[in-house]
């Protein structure tokens, strides 16, 4: 590409210097001439697995500002360092997933919850809501008894209640406004629960993973995170063999595990009916992938990183 | 149809070859490559490089890649004590990457293409908006005369036709040597850059100073 004047030959040099030291994927999302200084963007190419009948290809995803670099008066160099620079660019791509998770969860969630470890963790809020359900009223403190040692049942009965699903008087629950809602919407066990944990892993997911603990689900939400992401940028449902599931899983997360917990998680992403298989092939379903398509649309997934 | 430096069929030129493990990787993966092949034909076992280890070498990191200014130098410091030297030039002719092509000594060698090879010719990042000065590509050159140019691209299983010719290995593709110069060489964001590894021997004066001159 020819210099059409001195700013544009200063700005190519520049780009030339930031490619050679960063990273031959920089590019400039904004070039101020005046200063002799760039945001640096960074383009991330990413494969598109299909075993489909569209076969594999690439897309490319643009980190907008990774950082900045400029020349001074005397012609210096000024920028991050390469390992600040790194940092910067594995922080925005991972932005970008937490970003997915967001968008994907709500899809989700009343999936996410027949996940036996993900059950078990929110089998207190459960139990709460199917006594109730049984029994029209609770004793708290009775109930506390039955809870394991260490388990504070308050702290799941005030959840609930803050989300208007239970209500309280003295040291006495009552089915609240919302559950009374569904209810008299015909919404009965075991639906009720799905509905209510499903709303409650959605609306309190911070409190429920930084306070109680609870992140179980992180790696189920990851996996299906893993499939429905690269199938919106392929814009279909992608089919995957095992391996490279789980390579994706790997270039996502940088979290390389043992081959059985991978199996063992991933199987049961499938059996709670968020992916399937066909012909050993990991696949994903219409309805999730095209809600959740909208919304990243909405939000603009790719475009506004 | 065979390559230019050995006359050998393609498959058996590209058979020790590998694709890139990763996107950022094409250029390290093809120094792979290129060593290998080099490694072989010379029969030089101690000039093999792990990818682990051209990682190492290059600086490369995930998602970023590897830090270019460094490749030549470190590289270098590698395997000169062998006799093995490596190069890249810039703004280099068709002549200057044929005679490394041609010549028995030097490694095949690597060149950078535009992203409209990877656009057009590979069908890869149709849906995308290119950034301003898009990044270039590395692939391997394997043949040029007037007519052809052959690459082994290391992005090969990528791409949706993998191969454009039925008659050519993966990852092997053939282009008309006038758009491959013009187009995709010459049109790059670093305009016709290329890289070899070349044997020096006592008495023999190098390739690098006949194209520095």
């Amino acid at each position: 590409m020819e210099a059409s004047d001195t700013g544009d030959s200063e700005k190519l040099q520049l780009l030339k210097y930031a490619r050679r030291h960063f990273s031959p994927y920089v590019y400039f999302s904004e070039w101020d001439r005046s200063h002799s200084s760039a945001v640096m963007g960074m383009q991330i190419q990413e494969p598109i697995l299909d075993n489909g009948d569209y076969g594999p290809t690439m897309r490319s995803i643009l980190l907008k500002n990774v950082g900045a670099v400029s020349l001074d008066r005397k012609g210096k160099l000024k920028g991050p360092t390469r390992s600040e620079f790194a940092k910067s660019v594995i922080r925005q791509h991972s932005r970008l997933i937490d970003r997915s998770h967001s968008i994907l969860l709500p899809t989700i969630y009343n999936r996410l919850v027949r996940v036996p470890e993900v059950s078990i963790a929110m089998a207190p809020f459960r139990r709460v809501i199917i006594s109730l359900e049984e029994l029209g009223e609770l004793d708290i403190n009775q109930f506390q008894k039955g809870m394991a040692k260490g388990k504070d049942i308050t702290r799941y009965i005030r959840l609930l209640q803050d989300l208007s699903y239970v209500a309280q008087e003295g040291d006495k629950i009552y089915p609240g406004a919302k559950m009374k809602g569904l209810k008299a919407q015909n919404i009965n066990p075991p639906e009720l629960y799905e509905k209510i944990l499903s709303t409650v892993m959605q609306e309190r997911n911070k409190y429920l993973t930084e306070v109680l603990h609870l992140t179980m689900m992180v790696p189920y939400l990851r996996w299906s995170n893993t499939y429905y992401l690269p199938s919106y940028e392929a814009g279909r449902l992608i089919k995957l063999a095992r391996e490279e599931f789980f390579s994706y899983y790997v270039w996502y997360y940088r979290k390389p595990e043992k081959q059985y917990i991978f199996i063992d998680q991933s199987q049961k992403v499938i059996d709670t009916g968020i992916l399937k298989r066909e012909d050993n092939l990991y696949v994903g379903l219409e309805d999730i992938f095209e809600t959740y398509s909208k919304a990243a649309d909405k939000e603009k997934l790719l475009q506004l990183v | 149809m065979h390559d230019t430096k050995t006359n050998r069929p393609f498959a058996e030129v590209v058979r020790g070859f590998k694709f890139q493990a990763s996107p950022s990787a094409c250029y390290t993966v093809s120094i792979h490559n290129i060593l290998e092949e080099l490694a072989s034909r010379h029969e030089r076992n101690d000039i093999r490089l792990s990818e682990k280890r051209i990682n190492e070498i290059t600086k490369f990191r995930d998602l970023i890649g590897p830090r270019l200014e460094v490749v030549v130098s470190n590289l270098r410091s590698v395997i000169s004590k062998y006799g093995y030297f490596p190069y890249e030039k810039f703004n280099a002719k068709y002549d200057n990457v044929l005679k490394v092509l041609k010549d028995q000594e030097c490694s095949y060698p690597l060149v950078g293409l535009a992203y409209s090879y990877l656009r057009r010719e590979r069908g890869m990042f149709t849906n995308d908006v290119p950034p301003e000065n898009p990044p270039d590509h590395v692939v391997i050159l394997l043949l040029l005369n007037k007519d052809d140019a052959v690459l082994y691209d290391p992005y090969g299983k990528f791409s949706r036709t993998r191969s454009n010719d039925g008659t050519l290995p993966e990852g092997v593709f053939r282009l008309p040597t006038s758009r491959f110069l013009d187009v995709y060489w010459h049109g790059a964001s670093e305009p016709s850059w290329f890289f070899y590894i070349e044997r020096k021997g006592g008495h023999r004066e190098g390739l690098d100073t006949y194209i520095n001159n």
